[in-house]
């Protein structure tokens, strides 16, 4: 009768819901935890050697305080209510791009990037851009 | 007394009494500049410099709004024509070498493109750059590279000399006897069979050409005859007080913008200024874009997916100092930064 212990469980917990916690939160509180503010980072993942230019688009809400987290590549982002756009030129190789800040760094998969234009250093443009990654983590 | 005065008091004289040689609304003139060798080649810089190619000499002289004159550089063999391109950079044109060279403001020098015979210049507002050689009209983009080449003497019989910019957006070639627009690639004929020796032409924003002659038959005069956009003419005698005119442009303000103030350079080695009373509205600019005049952050935006942030002419001039594919992309962005200083 293995299986009938989990349902009275359940409902054990689900009473007791209001001044019991029923998970592995040993601090006392109810829910999820509590939001933390704080700030996010955006890698790029690229396998050229030769990038000279890239436009992103960072896809999420409540993004602030964007910054350049590669020093020596230009930026300028435009922010609106679902995202970022920013466009990079420089000698950009695999690493940081932006940091940004968010209302919660604890839901960092929230947040998502997407490389929708990339030129090399002779200023062609790349017919590809499967081989781009980007990557959000605190 | 110069030279000038001198011919228009034997000019009095020869007419005989009663006849007075008409004074143009355009006249008087002042000297701006004396003492030069051949000042039919000349050009604004963005802030107000006279440029001028002496012929015969090899020197390229920059002359202030002052007046005061400095060698701008002595490195270009047989220097004939010069104007600037969208970079500010001047371009000269070399007839010993039948090359269109660059000259940066620093003084180094490049090649363009290789004319042989080049008459005249103009840059557009997408940064092209026409070259008119006797027998041939040769348009180039931004970079010197060739777009494409019109055979004016075989198929419309004219030896070009000279090619201008006009506010109608068409070219205007003369002939030494002759006058033609140039609209769509196409040539047409405004005026033929004039007496020799018309050279330089300007127009002011409002579509009056000012348009240089030099007498050589007798009873003619040297002056400045005023035509419209359709080679009409509007005022045969505008301006008389000139000596063997070959060349006008409009002055430039230091911040780059084409004044009022018409420059006209002569044969006998002076530039003249016309000083006159009369209403003349502001000078086409001989140089379409300017380098320094797009915006940096509209060129950004732009490349990020915000529509319709740049001109047309400025988004086809960055694709060509770009990769040149016919679109406005982040390649060309990057051309962009690069040239204009921002990234390395």
């Amino acid at each position: 009768m293995r299986n009938s212990r989990i349902p009275v469980a359940i409902v054990l917990c689900a009473l007791l819901s209001t001044s019991v916690s029923c998970g592995d939160d040993d601090n006392g509180s109810t829910g999820p935890p509590d939001p933390v503010p704080g700030t996010l980072t955006l890698t790029l993942g690229t396998v050229h050697l030769d990038d000279g230019a890239l436009v992103l688009r960072l896809q999420g809400a409540a993004i602030s305080q964007v910054e350049l987290a590669a020093p020596g590549l230009y930026l300028r982002f435009l922010e609106d209510q679902t995202g970022v756009t920013a466009v990079f030129v420089g000698d950009i190789v695999s690493g940081d791009l932006l940091s940004f800040h968010v209302p919660d760094v604890n839901r960092p998969d929230s947040y998502s990037g997407t490389v929708l234009e990339a030129a090399d250093r002779s200023n062609a443009v790349r017919g590809s851009l499967a081989e781009y990654t980007l990557t959000v983590a605190p | 007394m110069r030279a000038r005065v001198a011919v228009l008091a034997a000019t009095f004289l020869a007419a005989g009494p009663g006849t007075v040689l008409a004074q143009g609304p355009g006249d008087p003139t002042t000297v701006f500049a004396e003492g030069l060798n051949n000042p039919c080649r000349i050009a604004f810089d963005s802030v107000g410099n006279l440029l001028v190619a002496e012929l015969g000499l090899g020197e390229i002289l920059k002359i202030d709004p002052s007046g005061t004159r400095t060698l701008f550089t002595d490195q270009i063999e047989d220097p004939r024509w010069v104007t600037f391109d969208a970079f500010g950079w001047l371009l000269v044109t070399s007839h010993a070498n039948a090359m269109v060279y660059r000259v940066s403001p620093l003084g180094e020098v490049t090649e363009f493109a290789a004319v042989d015979g080049a008459v005249g210049m103009v840059t557009r507002p997408d940064g092209s750059v026409w070259v008119a050689a006797v027998d041939t009209l040769w348009h180039f983009d931004a970079m010197g590279r060739q777009l494409e080449a019109i055979e004016t003497l075989d198929t419309y019989g004219i030896a070009v000399r000279g090619i201008y910019p006009a506010p109608n957006d068409d070219l205007y070639l003369t002939g030494s006897a002759s006058l033609w627009k140039m609209s769509g690639g196409t040539l047409q004929n405004l005026q033929a069979d004039l007496q020799y020796r018309w050279w330089g032409m300007a127009f002011d924003v409002s579509g009056n050409g000012y348009w240089a002659h030099e007498a050589i038959d007798e009873g003619d005069i040297d002056r400045l005859s005023l035509v419209d956009l359709e080679g009409n003419w509007l005022n045969d005698s505008w301006l008389t007080d000139v000596v063997d005119p070959c060349r006008c442009a409009f002055g430039r303000n230091p911040d780059g913008s084409t004044n009022s103030d018409l420059y006209i350079g002569q044969r006998d080695g002076t530039i003249v200024k016309t000083a006159s009373g009369a209403p003349l509205a502001a000078g086409w600019p001989v140089v379409g874009l300017r380098f320094s005049q797009i915006d940096e952050a509209a060129a950004a935006d732009e490349v990020m997916g915000v529509p319709d942030l740049l001109p047309d002419p400025t988004r086809v001039f960055l694709d060509v100092i770009g990769n040149n594919d016919d679109s406005y992309d982040v390649g060309d962005f990057r051309a962009y930064l690069i040239a204009a200083g921002v990234v390395n």
